[in-house]
């Protein structure tokens, strides 16, 4: 009896294009990065960096030439490096705030802005400390004149409150858009358009300087 | 006596045309006070970076020309301060342009040497799997002859007893 043999050549190919192919599977899945979740965040600390104590004893109501310590963060989860910037605008109760179906940034003054380049993963915190250093009231409307930002100061064209409430900052996340060379307010992912942006409502109730 | 009226008609879009461009040019000029303006490269730099790390290049490396081009940033701030005269501010603006220009040469240098090595990887990667592969079917082809050989043995041991 002549038995037959169990394996062959043409068995031995096939084995070898079958784990070739499972090998070959095995090196691309673990080499390739899968996808990633892309996002940035925006944030607004208090003076201790943590989300509390944002004004001077726990109360809103900001007097002329007190100084005001915040800390501005921003994380890059977005896979690649990036060039933000962070738009500050001063605004009252009725101008409108940014809009976040329209992806349409407040059309209230510009103050100033931070720009940072971001690697991929890293969260960026830089103090934003500032002083409203002249205010008028005139027939019950305060008008904020100037603004000091990190040691410079800032003339403001056109922000007033009627009794000086309801002032507020509003802190605008815009990233660079290579296409348009230009920045551009929040960021396209997966073809989907996302906006970050913060205010932090205030009082000027009174011009003078503080007790 | 229609010659006098012409240059009436065409005033109008004229007007119409500088207020336009009066109100185009106040309002840049408002946002140019408020909101700093960054030299054209900055552009350039961020899409020669991303092509280095699209490449394959390290954290570290990265990391390395972004501490230039934040420095550049500063710099492109501090040269729009109204109390710098016009030379600081045409010193500063060389200086960022000098940075700038470091980092797209280091971006595109380390872009084709990690595209150069990811390359490399993936051959060697994708080699080593075709290895496993031959090496997996000759282990497979013994084990066949070992347990071909093994089955031989247990058909020649068996015996058939009559009940």
């Amino acid at each position: 009896m002549k038995l037959k043999p169990f394996y062959s050549w043409r068995t031995l190919c096939t084995t070898f294009i079958i784990l070739l192919v499972v090998f070959e599977t095995l090196v691309y899945v673990t080499t390739t990065p899968g996808p990633k979740e892309q996002f940035m965040q925006l944030y607004v600390l208090g003076p201790t960096q943590l989300t509390a104590d944002y004004y001077p004893n726990n109360h809103s109501n900001i007097n002329l030439g007190e100084q005001i310590t915040w800390y501005l963060g921003v994380t890059n989860d977005m896979g690649s490096v990036q060039l933000i910037s962070i738009r500050v605008k001063i605004s009252n109760q009725t101008i409108q705030s940014p809009n976040d179906t329209s992806a349409l940034p407040s059309p209230a003054p510009a103050i100033t802005e931070f720009p940072r380049f971001l690697q991929d993963n890293e969260t960026w915190l830089t103090p934003f400390i500032w002083t409203i250093t002249n205010a008028a009231t005139t027939e019950g409307t305060t008008r904020i004149l100037s603004l000091q930002i990190n040691n410079e100061t800032y003339q403001i064209p056109d922000s007033s409150a009627t009794k000086g409430y309801n002032f507020r900052l509003i802190f605008e996340l815009w990233t660079w858009q290579t296409d348009n060379n230009s920045f551009e307010f929040g960021w396209t992912t997966n073809n989907e358009h996302q906006t970050a942006w913060l205010q932090l409502w205030f009082n000027v109730t009174s011009t003078g300087p503080p007790n | 006596m229609n010659e006098p009226r012409l240059p009436r008609i065409h005033k109008i879009p004229i007007l119409a045309l500088l207020a336009i461009v009066s109100f185009i040019a106040v309002q840049s000029f408002a946002a140019s006070q408020t909101i700093g303006t960054l030299q054209p490269g900055f552009g350039q730099a961020l899409a020669d970076v991303r092509s280095a790390e699209m490449a394959g290049a390290t954290p570290g490396d990265i990391s390395g020309l972004l501490s230039l081009l934040n420095k550049a940033i500063e710099l492109n701030h501090e040269a729009l301060q109204p109390t710098k005269s016009p030379t600081e501010q045409s010193a500063l603006i060389t200086q960022v342009n000098q940075l700038l220009a470091t980092v797209q040469s280091n971006a595109t240098n380390l872009t084709s040497v990690y595209r150069e090595k990811t390359y490399t990887d993936k051959i060697i990667d994708y080699s080593i799997g075709a290895a496993l592969a031959f090496f997996a079917t000759i282990l497979y082809g013994f084990a066949s002859i070992f347990y071909q050989t093994y089955r031989i043995k247990r058909t020649f041991q068996m015996r058939v007893r009559r009940k």
